[in-house]
């Protein structure tokens, strides 16, 4: 039998096959491969890097903002916020593995729950949200606890050692990570409306972080690095680095002591006077350089969640201004009534029940009234709306009149109550009866407004305006600050040139500037007529700390002459020391201001409401620091004189900062009930020689037992009395009481009568508030230290403050 | 050369009693083809090395060990390469002997495979696991199975005058053979070893007489198929997967997270290697872009990294050893011979082809592995059984075409 091979068709087809699959095939592939390699290979080089590559946005970190100390106002942390993708947290691996969607849900919601801390329900929830592809579990996830998660979830995807894949191996799938900064506030709500905050995308969005916000933001960086399509990264050697760079930081002028001083005593302005609609506001500002060292606008607010309100009384009002919308709106009143504190404070539909929420017009009417008064509580109204200054203004009047030569220090002025400004109009002096005969400076101290207007009148309206244009009125002061406003005059030549406006104007009515043009105005008046830009920023610091920038003082123009200037501080000095200021007076320190009560609009009642301020330099003979004190929007029923309310607050704020700031008290003889002094060691002496230690001390004494040597004091050694104060000796071996005595109440007592009261409980009496000089019939004491009813041993000092209530009157 | 023309010269005088020993000896078991041979080991070399660069990353991540991969790929292979000398030593025809029960108890393990076997997380139950070699495919044995089976009942058809010739013959009894095994393998289901099942055998009823009509036919049966799947006039929903993956093949790009990842990512490892390639090891596509950068798209991460160059050499060494193969089929002692070995080339060369095609875009991504260099110890065993039951056949090559070689 013979074996044969292939025929020749069979070869033939074979050979075809080889040209089928070795050349054809092979042919066909290398052309493609060609065509791709060679030919597109740009192509595909630009698409490999979009799929090869993670651009990484490298966050800078925002600056600082220090107090001029270098206090941490607002400082950056990094952060990220953990999301998941709801519609692949359940996957088909994981169901063929036998989890149920349920099961692998509520696997993930536990997860999330232990690592992050947030409610299980709550990520359960959103788990659950399968149509949506983010959800936010948690912002501001520190690193560390989220390195924790991704770890977690690296662990539970090894593999076997066998290579097979666990069965919950694609367990925890869908969970998503974004870098993130936080913004924190070490100190709260400690000059909030200045510093401002950063919104959720950590763009300052008030104050000077919104202001500096592109200095303090600094320039993202970028990663364009190789990483894998989890996000690994490459064991190859690509990575485009572009580093962020940190924002700068802010040294602001504020002092941080400074400002808690100013901040403490609006506070208790404000609950002095707790029906200030407008709130208290206060500055405090260099008077050479224009640097502002303390700027306080109450209600205020936490900065490090500016979106609660916490203030109370802000509730109240906003629960009222809900109610009108309601009735406005056609809905009912009791409407508001039914909200929740809590929706109030925090905001937000979880705090609203399912049937407030499903009535619109109410949730729009909720949401825009929130927001207004968020809106009014992140406002600075110190720099940005303006108000009708008052009789602070009659030092304009007067320092341009004098200035002008139009008035002398030896002119005088007769106030009969009023002036007839033309046939239909007479406007009147606050004092009905008139001052009377008045030199130059006795009608600031008495703050006439007869005087003012035949002041302005002289003057004539020309030369009025142009000094209000030249103390920077018709402009914004150039404070470092967004939004800064200005003041608003007569539109209209007719309005101005007439002779009623002229005389309002003479004592700050009828037109309004900001408190800082005001605050600026009077601090070129005192020194030497020097009109300056204010300033909030000292010094830009670059992120590595080296400076970039130094604020330096500028001076605009010299408005009036160093004559004026001095004229100005003695009549300012005389206002605080006589006149309607007393109330500002501290002791050992010279101060010189202005009192002003300025009318604003009559309420739907037909109450007239006023705001009361005070504008206050010390020390008057070298002006340093000037304080502006506004108590803002009170009802006539309220005491709401300036001279009253808001002088003492200048007084208190001054005698907290000017120690501070180091400047020296010096007592002359009228204030030395004011100074302090030690209680000398005069136990085991004899009597001689204690009674001479007391007097060498500046001290009375009273001998209480009989004997030659002293056994026992009070006060003790060391402590601090005032001066004049009467020390205890106790001789022959008698000792002072360890019973404790309760202090008494004084409040609303005259001087006498409170030394009297804590005499006789064997407590010494330190006097603070109008000089002793300037007391009359009507001074009282208005605040005491300790409270009354405290427990405290015998010889303790009770600090009272005494405030005229007559004299003061200064509208 | 003139050796060989002295022979011609010399063979008149040659009795017939030598013609008689020459036959004998034509008969015996002579040397291999060494240049398939060559072909075989430079492309395992080549594979071994283009599967650790493939491998590592992806081995790493899941074992912490870059040389979990090759370590047990290069095991097979040398175990492999034992089992290749031995097969070219044991003569093709006692194995083709044996076809029938080898034929039968492939599908016997392709029937059982839906129902105990497992599916390595994938959607498809395709592997049986055994203790030591691990998980196997057994749609892998029944393409030698059939190549076996056709090489025997083709080889008897065409001694027996050419009844391929006749398309009734072609039904009984390669068609109903085919139909078993396409179910079979429908059931797993496993649309690549249908197709390279169905290209082999084709191929080998080619070379054996098949008419060339049939082509015609068979190719306007598809292209039709297509157009009713892509006009969705057919409306299976076993086959709507083909319509995506038709879609997808278009433009990969589209939809790259469902159906359009593994093309899109395998385009630009291939088109960012450029033409010198990124260098070997330099790959980037392969750390997680790529999905099994180690099995179907290893060529991807070739191209990537040795460029156009590398490519067109690999393609060249395919070429070659399918070149070598047929040339074996043509030069085979018999006809089961040549069929035999034209079956195991043509299997080889269109699992090369497909592969190729896949991951170059010009064929929609189906799962096909590149022999030789893709990651699978018992599939890499038996293609080098395979290549040893070639090599045996390639003892048997007639003289004068051994000496050409």
């Amino acid at each position: 039998m013979s074996i044969k091979g292939p025929d020749n068709r069979m070869q033939k087809r074979v050979r075809f096959l080889i040209l089928f699959f070795c050349v054809a095939c092979s042919f066909v592939v290398c052309a493609k491969l060609f065509y791709m390699q060679v030919i597109q290979h740009d192509l595909w080089t630009a698409k490999a890097s979009d799929f090869q590559t993670q651009d990484d946005i490298i966050e800078p970190t925002r600056g600082a903002i220090y107090d001029t100390n270098m206090n941490e106002l607002a400082v950056s942390a990094g952060s990220e916020l953990i999301y998941i993708d709801p519609s692949s947290v359940v996957n088909e691996t994981n169901t063929k593995n036998g989890y149920t969607a349920e099961q692998q849900q509520a696997r993930m919601a536990e997860l999330l729950s232990e690592i992050l801390g947030v409610d299980y329900d709550f990520a359960l929830e959103n788990v659950k949200m399968t149509s949506k592809q983010w959800r936010q579990i948690k912002a501001n996830v520190d690193k560390d606890t989220a390195d924790e998660l991704r770890q977690a979830i690296s662990d539970a995807r090894r593999k076997n050692e066998d290579g097979s894949q666990p069965a919950g191996y694609y367990i925890y799938s869908g969970v998503g990570y974004q870098s993130d900064v936080t913004r924190y506030y070490p100190n709260g709500s400690f000059a909030s409306q200045l510093i401002g905050f950063t919104n959720s995308e950590g763009q300052g969005s008030n104050g000077i972080e919104e202001k500096y916000d592109s200095i303090l933001s600094g320039t993202p960086g970028r990663v364009v690095r190789a990483a894998t399509p989890d996000g690994d990264d490459m064991p190859y050697d690509y990575e485009e680095y572009i580093p962020a760079e940190d924002g700068a930081s802010i040294v602001l002028t504020i002092d941080s002591t400074v400002q808690s001083i100013i901040e403490k005593h609006c506070n208790t302005a404000f609950a002095d006077n707790p029906q200030a609609a407008g709130g208290v506001q206060a500055i405090v500002m260099e008077v050479e350089t224009g640097a502002i060292l303390g700027m306080a606008n109450l209600p205020e607010y936490n900065l490090n969640s500016p979106k609660t309100i916490e203030r109370e009384e802000l509730r109240s009002e906003l629960r009222e201004n809900i109610a009108d919308a309601c009735e406005e709106a056609g809905l009912d009143r009791a409407l508001a009534e039914g909200l929740s504190e809590e929706y109030l404070m925090y905001g937000g539909s979880s705090y609203l029940t399912e049937a407030q929420l499903a009535n619109e017009e109410l949730v729009t009417i909720l949401t825009d009234q929130r927001k207004a008064t968020l809106e009014k509580m992140w406002r600075n109204n110190i720099v940005k709306d303006a108000y009708e200054p008052g009789s602070t203004f009659k030092l304009f009047t007067v320092a341009t009149a004098y200035e002008e030569h139009l008035v002398t220090g030896n002119d005088s002025f007769y106030c009969d109550g009023g002036m007839q400004i033309d046939e239909t109009t007479y406007i009147r002096c606050h004092k009905k009866g008139g001052h009377g005969q008045q030199t130059l400076t006795q009608t600031l101290m008495n703050s006439c407004n007869d005087a003012m207007m035949q002041i302005a009148l002289r003057m004539g309206h020309d030369t009025f305006k142009a000094y209000m244009e030249a103390f920077g009125l018709f402009d914004t002061t150039g404070l470092d600050f967004n939004g800064e406003g200005k003041g608003y005059f007569y539109q209209s030549n007719q309005d101005w040139y007439r002779n009623s406006a002229l005389a309002t104007a003479s004592f700050g009515q009828r037109f309004i500037v900001t408190p800082l043009q005001m605050l600026n105005m009077v601090a070129a008046i005192v020194d030497d007529g020097y009109l300056k830009t204010p300033y909030l920023v000292r010094e830009v610091l670059n992120a590595d700390g080296t400076v970039r920038s130094t604020t330096q003082p500028k001076v605009r123009r010299q408005v009036i002459s160093e004559d004026t200037s001095a004229f100005m501080r003695s009549a300012m000095e005389e206002v605080v020391a006589t006149g309607a200021g007393k109330n500002a007076y501290v002791a050992g320190y010279r101060i010189g201001g202005k009192t002003a009560t300025s009318e604003l609009q009559r309420d739907e009642n037909g109450e007239m409401h006023y705001t009361a301020s005070f504008i206050g330099v010390a020390p008057i003979d070298d002006p340093k620091y000037i304080v502006l004190v506004i108590i803002s929007d009170l009802p006539e029923s309220a005491p709401h004189g300036g001279g009253a309310i808001a002088a003492p607050v200048v007084g208190r704020i001054f005698n907290d900062i000017l120690p501070y700031l180091g400047v020296e008290p010096s007592y002359d003889g009228n204030e030395l009930d004011r100074m302090d002094v030690s209680a000398p060691q005069v136990t085991g002496l004899s009597a001689d020689e204690a009674a001479k230690a007391a007097k060498d001390a500046g001290l009375t004494c009273r001998f209480l037992g009989e004997g030659d040597t002293v056994s026992d004091q009070v006060p003790s050694v060391g402590a601090k009395i005032p001066y004049g104060s009467e020390m205890i000796i106790y001789l022959g071996g008698r000792t002072k009481t360890t019973e404790q005595r309760e202090v008494p109440s004084v409040i609303g007592l005259t001087p006498e009568n409170a030394d009297y009261r804590l005499e006789l409980s064997n407590l010494y009496l330190k006097r603070t508030g109008v000089s002793s000089s300037q007391y009359n019939y009507q001074t009282v004491a208005v605040k005491q230290n300790p409270a009354p009813g405290t427990m405290v041993d015998v010889g303790t000092v009770v600090t009272v403050e005494f405030q005229n209530t007559s004299g003061v009157s200064d509208r | 050369m003139a050796e060989r023309i002295n022979n011609i010269m010399r063979e008149p005088v040659v009795s017939a009693v030598d013609r008689l020993r020459e036959t004998e000896k034509r008969h015996k078991a002579g040397k291999l083809d060494g240049a398939c041979l060559l072909g075989i080991i430079l492309l395992l070399i080549v594979g071994l090395i283009a599967l650790f660069t493939a491998s590592y990353a992806d081995s790493w991540r899941s074992y912490g060990d870059s040389t979990h991969f090759i370590i047990r790929q290069g095991m097979f292979a040398l175990v492999g390469l034992v089992l290749m000398f031995v097969l070219s030593y044991v003569n093709y025809r006692f194995i083709l002997y044996w076809h029938k029960p080898i034929f039968a108890v492939c599908a016997l393990l392709l029937l059982v495979t839906p129902f105990i076997g497992t599916d390595n997380n994938t959607f498809a139950k395709r592997w049986l696991k055994l203790p030591v070699i691990g998980t196997f495919q057994p749609s892998e044995l029944m393409k030698i199975a059939i190549v076996l089976s056709f090489a025997v009942l083709a080889a008897k058809d065409v001694r027996e005058g050419n009844r391929l010739r006749k398309y009734r013959n072609l039904l009984n009894p390669y068609g109903w053979m085919l139909g078993i095994v396409v179910v079979l393998l429908y059931m797993e289901p496993h649309m690549s070893a249908t197709l390279i099942i169905l290209g082999t055998a084709i191929v080998m009823l080619f070379i054996a007489g098949m008419p060339i009509g049939i082509f015609v036919a068979g190719g306007l049966a598809g292209g039709a198929g297509v157009w009713a799947i892509w006009n969705e006039v057919i409306q299976i929903k076993q086959l709507s997967h083909v319509r995506d993956r038709l879609v997808n093949w278009l433009d990969p790009f589209q939809d790259l997270l469902d159906g359009g990842w593994q093309a899109a990512n395998s385009f630009i490892a291939i088109g960012s290697g450029g033409f010198w390639g990124l260098g070997l090891g330099q790959g980037r596509q392969k750390h997680g872009s790529l999905s099994e950068p180690a099995n179907d798209f290893i060529f991807a991460v070739w191209s990537e990294e040795m460029g156009f160059i590398g490519a067109v050499l690999v393609i060249l060494l395919f070429a070659f050893l399918i070149y070598r193969g047929f040339y074996i089929a043509m030069n085979a002692r018999d006809k089961e011979g040549c069929l035999l070995a034209a079956g195991i080339t043509a299997k080889l060369a269109i699992q090369v082809v497909v592969n190729l095609f896949v991951v170059t875009g010009l064929f929609p991504v189906t799962g096909a592995a590149l022999p030789f260099f893709s990651y699978g110890g018992t599939a890499l065993l038996l293609q080098l059984c395979e290549m040893g039951i070639l090599l045996n056949v390639s003892r048997y090559m007639r003289a004068e075409a051994r000496e050409s070689g």
